[in-house]
């Protein structure tokens, strides 16, 4: 399966890497042991940062270093071209951690991305998480402990915070996706749970949001699998109903989108929802042994 | 709003009817002269529903049409106020359909809709009277989308390649103007088989707008002080109904802590998004526009909630001490801080007498008690 190329132990480049994040970032997640091998700044090649070259596009990049996947800090108004020149280079995944892109540009590229079978985590994301090999992207290192659990968010933030909460109660993960706050995104909660569900974890955690219909589709997933262990929390339910998209957006996702009615489903398909984040972690307690 | 949008239509080359539109009185009177009676006057908001509140009349004469213009100006709609208004001829149709074309979020690709009923409210539409067609966002439009549209909208009637090139030029829009959505509801076929777009809804991306210079400043045209003051800021600022303040970082974590306050029977207020910075100025000019909503009487306490990642907690305790010095606003303000450097940030914060929290549940309920 496509998706899994996220979590391939590999090598990697980040693009953007000569911006104040690019930097800051590298420097972390080299602190975590991630190998990143090359950046990428267009006019900035024959530098280094953090001890690590800096090469003028990614086909140089990939050629020079063996990269085959890319993390990406450039700005919003650069990223789609970012993007272009990474497939049409050959990358295999690639990780957006850019925010507010247009989403016209999003939709371009991830038309381009399913052509050529790349694989995209975000835009707008946190990145991802090997637990204890590799963490690509902006999640504070610190907060991960060893274990079997699959944690999929669409929110940052939270994230951190229920992996804080779960590492101190002794609750270790295997994977971290944080799969993005944007509209549109490469890798969707479904998917996300078809890839952690390859890696057999003692439990999958998801973490959504309101909006869209991806914890209904996901549920679904989960129904015909009839997997075990499945937990989630769920933001928004009291959020006042959006006054942004017009009518259109209501008949593409009739009765859905609701805080409430992704609890139901979820809950539908015989996965355990807490009512908050200290609920969550008291549930996936119970249920979890620890080792 | 719907003047703007046909402006947008015409351009792209979408019929409209003949139409001027008015921010005030002045002036309707004598441009009447050059509109055929009967007219539509139409409410020019931002929000929708604005036919069920009564924004849309009928005019037969002027007195009439001047009478509604009127009426309309003074309206508010949806809570906000009216922004102009339409004086529209008024067309004669054979037949009204729907056509919109929007972004599915499942299929990642653009989504033509195209109803054979159109005129109603879209949500009351029979299902069977709307089809779609999920397109590529890399390519044209292919004919037999256009082909299966048009026979499925007018069943052989008058109008085929008059709903063909409408359609087109949607697409021509859509991609050109970054849109979130175009909609036409209804779209009026003559008995000449001409199509005019009787309403428009366009929405374009907000982070599109640096492609579209123009449309910059329409998008804070319905903000209110508070939030306009944070958005020259860069922060990320909505108000609702409630009278507790909450600035936390990301939208996710805003959201859990909203929640968490309506678990207890609190209402949060004014609410905003720090994002991922660790510059503490920036968590000071923030804590500043909670303040002054503090001072207003809106705001009756405030709740800090921030995850230290890259904004590291005691950072945010730094920012805490320096701009919230007012004993009163102390007193009122309740701080729940996890993550890096979180138990420095919590003993600074106690020493400088701060109701400083771990447990969000906790810090949620002693910010509903501490309101004045």
């Amino acid at each position: 399966m496509k998706g899994s190329a996220l979590l391939k132990d590999r090598t990697y480049l980040v693009q953007g890497i000569t911006g104040k994040q690019g930097s800051y970032h590298t420097r972390q997640m080299l602190d975590y042991g991630t190998r990143i091998v090359g950046g990428v700044t267009p006019g900035k090649g024959g530098q280094t940062v953090h001890g690590i070259p800096v090469f003028n596009d990614v086909q140089r990049a990939m050629a020079r270093t063996g990269a085959t996947a890319s993390v990406a800090f450039v700005p919003a108004a650069n990223l789609k071209d970012a993007v272009q020149e990474g497939l049409e280079a050959g990358l295999e995944a690639m990780v957006l951690i850019t925010e507010r892109t247009p989403i016209h540009d999003t939709m371009g590229f991830l038309a381009m991305a399913r052509r050529r079978g790349t694989a995209i985590l975000g835009p707008n994301c946190p990145g991802l998480c090997i637990v204890g090999e590799s963490k690509v992207g902006i999640m504070p290192n610190h907060i991960f402990k060893k274990g079997g659990l699959a944690i999929i968010s669409r929110s940052g933030t939270l994230t951190y915070e229920v992996v804080q909460a779960l590492s101190s109660a002794g609750l270790g993960q295997d994977v971290v996706l944080g799969l993005g706050g944007d509209r549109l995104l490469g890798t969707d909660m479904r998917e996300a749970v078809e890839i952690v569900l390859e890696r057999g974890p003692s439990g999958v955690v998801m973490i959504g949001e309101i909006g869209g219909q991806m914890e209904e589709e996901a549920s679904l997933l989960i129904k015909e699998f009839g997997a075990e262990n499945i937990f989630a929390y769920v933001a928004g339910v009291s959020a006042p109903p959006a006054r942004r998209m017009g009518h259109a957006g209501a008949i593409v996702s009739r009765g859905s989108g609701g805080a409430y009615e992704k609890i139901k489903a979820l809950e539908g398909s015989g996965v355990a929802v807490g009512r908050s984040l200290g609920d969550l972690v008291t549930l996936i307690s119970k249920r979890i042994e620890r080792p | 709003m719907e003047y703007e949008a046909k402006h947008l239509f015409r351009q792209y080359g979408i019929s409209t009817p003949k139409g001027l539109s008015f921010k005030d009185m002045e002036g309707i009177s004598s441009a009447l002269t050059n509109l055929d009676f009967p007219l539509m006057v139409k409410a020019q908001t931002t929000v929708g529903g604005r036919g069920k509140a009564g924004g849309i009349r009928t005019a037969l004469y002027k007195q009439e049409a001047l009478e509604a213009a009127e009426r309309i100006l003074s309206m508010r709609i949806g809570g906000m106020k009216v922004h102009g208004v339409l004086l529209e001829e008024m067309v004669e149709a054979s037949r009204e359909i729907y056509l919109a074309i929007t972004i599915d979020q499942r299929t990642r690709c653009p989504l033509l809709l195209a109803g054979n009923a159109g005129g109603m409210d879209v949500e009351n539409m029979p299902a069977h009277t709307i089809r779609r067609w999920s397109l590529d966002p890399l390519e044209a439009l292919p004919p037999e989308v256009l082909e299966q549209a048009s026979r499925f909208l007018l069943r052989g009637e008058t109008g085929t390649q008059e709903v063909r090139s409408t359609i087109q030029a949607m697409w021509r829009l859509f991609r050109g103007m970054d849109c979130e959505l175009v909609e036409i509801n209804p779209l009026m076929i003559t008995d000449s088989g001409k199509a005019i777009a009787a309403d428009a809804k366009v929405a374009i991306d907000d982070e599109a707008l640096f492609r579209h210079p123009k449309f910059m400043e329409r998008a804070g045209r319905d903000l209110t002080e508070l939030e306009r003051l944070a958005k020259e800021r860069g922060f990320t600022l909505v108000e609702m109904a409630g009278d507790i303040g909450v600035l936390a970082n990301g939208a996710g974590l805003t959201m859990a802590a909203l929640d968490t306050l309506q678990r207890y029977g609190g209402r949060g207020g004014t609410f905003l998004d720090l994002g991922g910075t660790d510059d503490p100025d920036r968590i000071s000019e923030a804590l500043g526009l909670l303040s002054y909503d503090l001072a207003k009487g809106r705001t009756r306490s405030i709740l800090v909630c921030i995850f230290g990642g890259i904004t590291r907690c005691d950072t945010v305790a730094d920012a805490l001490m320096h701009t919230i010095t007012d004993r009163n606003v102390k007193a009122r303000t309740v701080v729940r801080l996890r993550g890096t450097n979180e138990e420095e940030a919590v003993r600074m914060l106690q020493l400088a007498n701060f109701n400083v929290q771990i447990d969000l549940d906790e810090a949620c309920l002693q910010a509903i008690k501490v309101r004045a």
